[in-house]
């Protein structure tokens, strides 16, 4: 038996062309396959208009509602200089392990973005023990 | 029959009027929510004059008014983006799912801007045990 890992990141990566744009993750987006659970939720955006405006319109993991519509993503984002593994929403633990990823973005359209920047939306996975 | 119980988050949207309006906002929570555990007010595009200035004043009933944990006054921030993460401020209230949270959100300045509250809660479901 192999060993089973205990952590993975696993990002997904939305390209927003426009104002108003609502832009999702692909039908088929999903996660890893070998890792029991998502512990943890993280957002970047490469604008920092849009990085305090932006908001999902959807985010979904498994099925399940993760945030509803309209949670900005400015609560889910931070800088370098707040430690890595404080970066991360904990309050989440959903079944991972091949489970479909459904997320849009919507573009707030607040004066000053600047067209195109992207999205990167980074889940924590993780298994529970580690085997051999 | 399992339960399970995960978190379930509530977004308001509250427009703040110009020229120091009062707006209300009213919504009725999922009939499975059994407790709010945090909130967070966020402002979005009240303008570089207002920073770090007190914004307004907001209030907010739970379970049709039988409860009112929250009466405070808002404040800008101009966001140290590198380092703050936002967070949640505590409550402990129970909720009658189904039952509505109320209140008002009182603008201090003469400008119009968007006010975001957040509540963070915990609802509970049940299902067949696999």
């Amino acid at each position: 038996m192999g060993i089973l890992r205990k952590t993975k990141y696993q990002s997904f990566r939305l390209n927003v062309p426009g104002a108003n744009a609502k832009v999702s993750t692909q039908s088929d987006a999903a996660t890893v396959s070998n890792y029991e659970k998502v512990t943890g939720v993280q957002v970047s955006v490469s604008n920092a208009i849009a990085a305090d405006t932006g908001t999902f319109d959807k985010f979904e993991i498994d099925s399940q509602e993760i945030y509803p519509p309209g949670f900005g993503v400015n609560i889910l984002s931070c800088g370098r200089d707040v430690p890595p593994n404080d970066r991360f929403d904990k309050d989440v633990e959903v079944r991972a392990a091949n489970s479909p990823v459904n997320i849009t973005y919507a573009d707030p359209n607040t004066p000053g973005i600047v067209y195109p920047y992207i999205v990167v939306i980074t889940l924590k996975l993780s298994n529970p023990t580690e085997f051999k | 029959m399992a339960t399970s119980v995960k978190t379930k988050y509530i977004v308001i949207d509250i427009s703040a009027p110009a020229n120091g309006g009062t707006r209300k906002f009213s919504r009725k929570l999922p009939d499975n929510l059994a407790l709010i555990e945090g909130y967070l007010v966020t402002t979005q595009n009240e303008g570089a004059i207002a920073n770090n200035q007190h914004l307004g004043f907001i209030s907010v009933n739970i379970n049709n008014r039988m409860s009112h944990p929250v009466m405070e006054p808002v404040l800008s921030h101009k966001r140290a983006f590198s380092k703050r993460k936002f967070s949640f401020a505590q409550l402990a209230e129970p909720v009658q799912g189904g039952t509505y949270v109320e209140g008002y959100y009182k603008n201090d300045l003469n400008n119009a801007y968007t006010v975001k509250l957040y509540l963070k809660g915990k609802q509970i479901s049940y299902h067949e045990a696999k």
